[in-house]
């Protein structure tokens, strides 16, 4: 079923990518004829001329009944719904007469009917999915909404899975990301503009907010940097966060990419900005301060003591992440005096055995140990078990025996995968694995030194970053105290009254005080 | 387009910048974790060395390096000329002087490089040793770790029980320059094994003064309050000897020693007036005594013995013109006119100072058995 649709989406790819190329050949030609005609074989040549080479656009004629009038339908096969063609729209309008006398209504059972009378209107709803009524006799075509085109189930978040949380995750269609989002903040104050990015496919963008809560200025900012895009099409939501980015050139995202509906309505009620890009399962959230990649909704569903120990967990993890490799490196290499003198004598054992210089060691092993990952996340389910045991028994025993790599550097490549998996956002770990790296090369060149001013670099930077106009930093560079009851640690929730500060929020009251405390108190 | 010439600039000058000039890795290092210094029969000064041998397949695990030598860079010179490695001296745990150069006016001198390279870490502890260096470093005991590692754990278990002292380079730099205080590094001797002796005290110019045992080291510690726990054992006077078993032997633990010192400056002396109050609690009694019906007197006897063991250690410190106690420090406190004077020689006038000790013991335990 799923390969079925596969194949359908993949088809309607390739004719659409083939349409794109013709359509702009005869784009000067169509210019001047831009309005549809009202004679019908007209219109339906037209539509021959516009989608040359695409079989699966379906052309049916009839006469419609009531009127006796000559009528056209065309809709993409896969893109539209078959049963509501066939039983909303061609059954009434062939056998039906009709109650009313009105000319210009049909009795069609589909929801919103819109007239059209430019060629470019018509292609444009048509590739979304709607079938198009041209009459003849008529200067104007009817977009019949018939959208159905395939789909997947809603299934479980697949990159962010949660233990209390909701176990829906996005889909590709905008539109049931939407109500995703409605069911958990059913208020009319939460307002959506609709945008469009691309010229090839134009992509419908949805900017969800707050309407009382939302800062206008982060908004229009945000609103600007999308519809000043120029690009073909965007296919994902990381190709919009790349595009929109304050600093692309940072190894940090500087918006939150999420695939569940239940952690973008909570942002959303801390007064930030939801970006849905239709045909892509993940929404960007915007702004995002450095402490929210390391927030989870799970978080704010376990007893607040546990959480907070969980995110502090999650910063040592970060800070582990990061250093472990290069103060290994920097240890064995410069500052010895550092090591304890029982464990100086064990990795002296073990170092004396391998040939490397302890910069190869690490850089070896932590390039496998990036290689392994990469291979365990595009390895289909059954055979991803494989890497594991590759990784366990091949990389972790028979390169220590072999006296390639020392146990030492074994244990630090282990904790560190360990400390990186811990972090509940895909993006910080994927930044993380890169200042790794840099972190590496400043130890081995210059020690503890090295690592210092690496990391002065890194809070530098961190601290200079924006996204979208506001401080990255927040709440600890902009220093806002009050933020903290949700940065390092989470405070039990009746002590969350105000929206965070680092989000802008223009009303910040978010809860009372009160707590029911039993005993009739 | 210039920054972006500016920034490839930087990344090739950081790619191929020669900064690890001072990188030398592990294995390439040859590290010495005992240093020692003595003098041989000439007066000739002998530098040793331990350091660890890494390799699966050596039986020995480390190597010791004699060198004469006029200094230790000198020295260092010589042992890199035995070794595989460059010798780092920066993973050094101990160094042990011998008796014959603590003897020696300015052997502290000879420690200037740990001070002024600046590579050079501040922490390895300074040992005096009763006897010659040699003997430590040639001693392999089979059923001990390497003698780095035998004397670190050594000084550092017994210096929290206050038996010893662990001062490390650092330390015994202070003491030294602190005109108000004069230094105190463990002692170690040899019989038949490595034996804590207790601690050597030096006086202003870091020549050796005297030496003390371990129950006068933890008297010394309780007078500079830097006793936290100690266990002491005294001979209880008056005990019936009805079996050579039975001795008047009572062990017991200070926890927390509580020091106060006053200082005055009368008659042309320093008077100190300590006060020591001592909670205890009994770990061992071997005879039969009803401590309950008779413990203030047992806290008597205690406190008079404490009194005068302390007495006696003071007035071997005054005998030896030093000062390890640091009474130096609360005279310049409280009367520093009259100690400027004497500042210069600061040992000789606390020789004639009044020094008077009243002990108070307390009794908080006497174990869950009568």
């Amino acid at each position: 079923m799923v390969n079925l649709c596969k194949g359908d989406v993949m088809r309607f790819l390739d004719k659409f990518s083939r349409r794109k190329y013709s359509s702009a050949r005869e784009e000067g030609r169509q210019a001047d004829q831009d309005s549809i005609s009202t004679r019908l074989p007209q219109n339906i040549e037209q539509l021959h001329n516009l989608f040359p080479e695409a079989p699966d656009l379906i052309i049916r004629e009839f006469t419609i009944k009531k009127t006796g009038e000559l009528a056209a339908l065309a809709y993409f096969k896969g893109l539209s719904d078959k049963n509501a063609i066939n039983t909303s729209v061609l059954r009434p309008l062939q056998f039906e007469i009709g109650h009313d006398n009105q000319d210009e209504g049909f009795a069609l059972s589909v929801g919103p009917i819109q007239s059209l009378n430019t060629w470019s209107d018509i292609e444009a709803s048509i590739f979304s999915g709607e079938s198009i009524l041209f009459v003849d006799g008529r200067l104007e075509a009817y977009a019949l909404d018939t959208r159905g085109w395939p789909q997947r189930a809603i299934g479980e978040p697949q990159t962010e899975s949660s233990l209390r949380g909701a176990h829906q995750g996005f889909v590709e269609t905008g539109a049931q990301n939407i109500a995703m989002i409605r069911r958990y903040i059913s208020n009319r104050e939460l307002k959506i503009k609709e945008l469009k990015a691309g010229r090839r496919g134009a992509t419908k963008i949805s900017l969800l907010y707050p309407g009382d809560v939302a800062h206008p200025e982060v908004l229009k900012e945000l609103e600007d940097r999308i519809s000043q895009l120029d690009v073909d099409v965007i296919i994902n939501t990381g190709e919009l966060a790349e595009l929109i980015e304050d600093n692309p050139y940072s190894p940090f995202p500087q918006f939150i990419l999420t695939e569940r509906p239940d952690a973008a309505a909570s942002q959303l009620l801390q007064g930030r900005i939801v970006v849905i890009v239709d045909r892509s399962p993940s929404v960007l959230v915007a702004p995002a301060g450095f402490t929210a990649f390391f927030q989870s909704i799970d978080d704010y569903s376990t007893r607040w003591l546990i959480s907070s120990f969980i995110r502090l967990l999650r910063f040592l993890a970060f800070f582990i992440a990061i250093l472990l490799p290069g103060l290994y490196i920097a240890l064995i290499s410069f500052n010895y005096e550092l090591i304890p003198i029982k464990l100086f004598l064990t990795i002296g054992d073990f170092r004396g055995r391998v040939p490397f210089p302890p910069f190869v060691e690490a850089i070896i092993m932590e390039i496998t140990l990036e290689m392994m990952r990469e291979a365990g996340v595009r390895l289909p389910a059954p055979i991803g078990q494989t890497i594991g045991i590759v990784g366990g028994i091949v990389v972790g025993e028979a390169i220590v025996q072999a006296g390639v790599i020392n146990n030492i550097m074994v244990i630090v490549v282990a904790f560190t995968a360990i400390a990186s998996f811990i972090l509940p956002n895909y993006d910080m770990v994927a930044s993380v694995r890169i200042i790794r790296f840099l972190m590496m090369i400043a130890a081995s060149m210059f020690g503890i030194v090295g690592i210092v001013v690496g990391m002065m670099i890194l809070i530098g930077h961190i601290i200079s970053l924006e996204s979208l106009g506001t401080p990255y930093g927040s709440p600890i560079a902009p220093f806002r105290l009050s933020d903290w009851k949700d940065a390092f640690v989470r405070l039990p929730l009746w002590n969350m009254k105000t929206r965070p500060i680092s989000a802008r929020a223009i009303q910040s009251k978010r809860q009372g005080s009160s707590r029911p405390k039993g005993d009739g108190k | 387009m210039s920054r972006r010439l500016l920034v490839a600039f930087i990344v090739l000058a950081v790619a191929f910048m020669t900064g690890c000039y001072d990188r030398v890795d592990m294995e390439n290092v040859a590290f010495p974790l005992t240093l020692g210094l003595d003098l041989d029969e000439k007066e000739d000064l002998i530098v040793y060395v331990i350091e660890p041998v890494f390799g699966e397949k050596i039986k020995k695990k480390s190597n010791e390096i004699a060198v004469k030598a006029q200094s230790l860079r000198q020295a260092r010179g010589e042992f890199d000329r035995y070794s595989m490695g460059v010798f780092i001296g920066r993973q050094i745990q101990q160094i042990l002087v011998g008796r014959r150069v603590l003897q020696h006016d300015g052997w502290f001198q000879l420690l200037d490089v740990f001070y002024r390279d600046a590579k050079n870490s501040l922490t390895p502890t300074v040992i005096a040793v009763d006897g010659p260096v040699s003997e430590f470093i040639s001693l392999h005991s089979e059923d001990k770790p390497i003698l780095p590692l035998f004397l670190n754990g050594m000084i550092e278990s017994k210096s929290s029980y206050s038996e010893t002292v662990k001062a490390d380079l650092q330390d015994l730099h202070h003491q030294m320059f602190e005109k108000g205080i004069t230094p105190v590094v463990s002692e170690i001797k040899y019989k038949k094994d490595v034996y804590l002796e207790g601690t050597t005290l030096l006086d202003h110019k870091g020549v050796y003064a005297a030496s003390l045992n371990k129950d006068e080291t933890i008297f010394l510690n309780i007078l500079k309050k830097k006793s936290d726990i100690a266990h002491l054992s005294f001979n209880i006077p008056g005990v019936s000897a009805e079996s050579p078993l039975v001795t008047g032997l009572l062990s017991f633990t200070v926890s927390e020693a509580d020091t106060k010192i006053k200082t005055s400056f009368r008659d042309d002396r320093f008077r100190f007036e300590i006060k020591v109050d001592m909670p205890i609690t009994l770990t061992e009694r071997v005879f039969s005594y009803h401590v309950e019906k008779n413990k203030k007197d047992l806290e008597e006897i205690i406190a008079k013995q404490a009194e005068q063991k302390m007495i006696k250690l003071i007035k071997k410190i005054q005998k030896a013109k030093i000062d390890p106690i640091g009474l130096g420090l609360y005279a310049r406190a409280y009367e520093y006119k009259s100690y400027k004077r004497v500042e210069e020689h600061w040992g000789e006038a606390l020789s004639g100072a009044e020094i008077d000790v009243t002990v108070d013991v307390t009794i908080t335990g006497s174990g869950p058995v009568r």
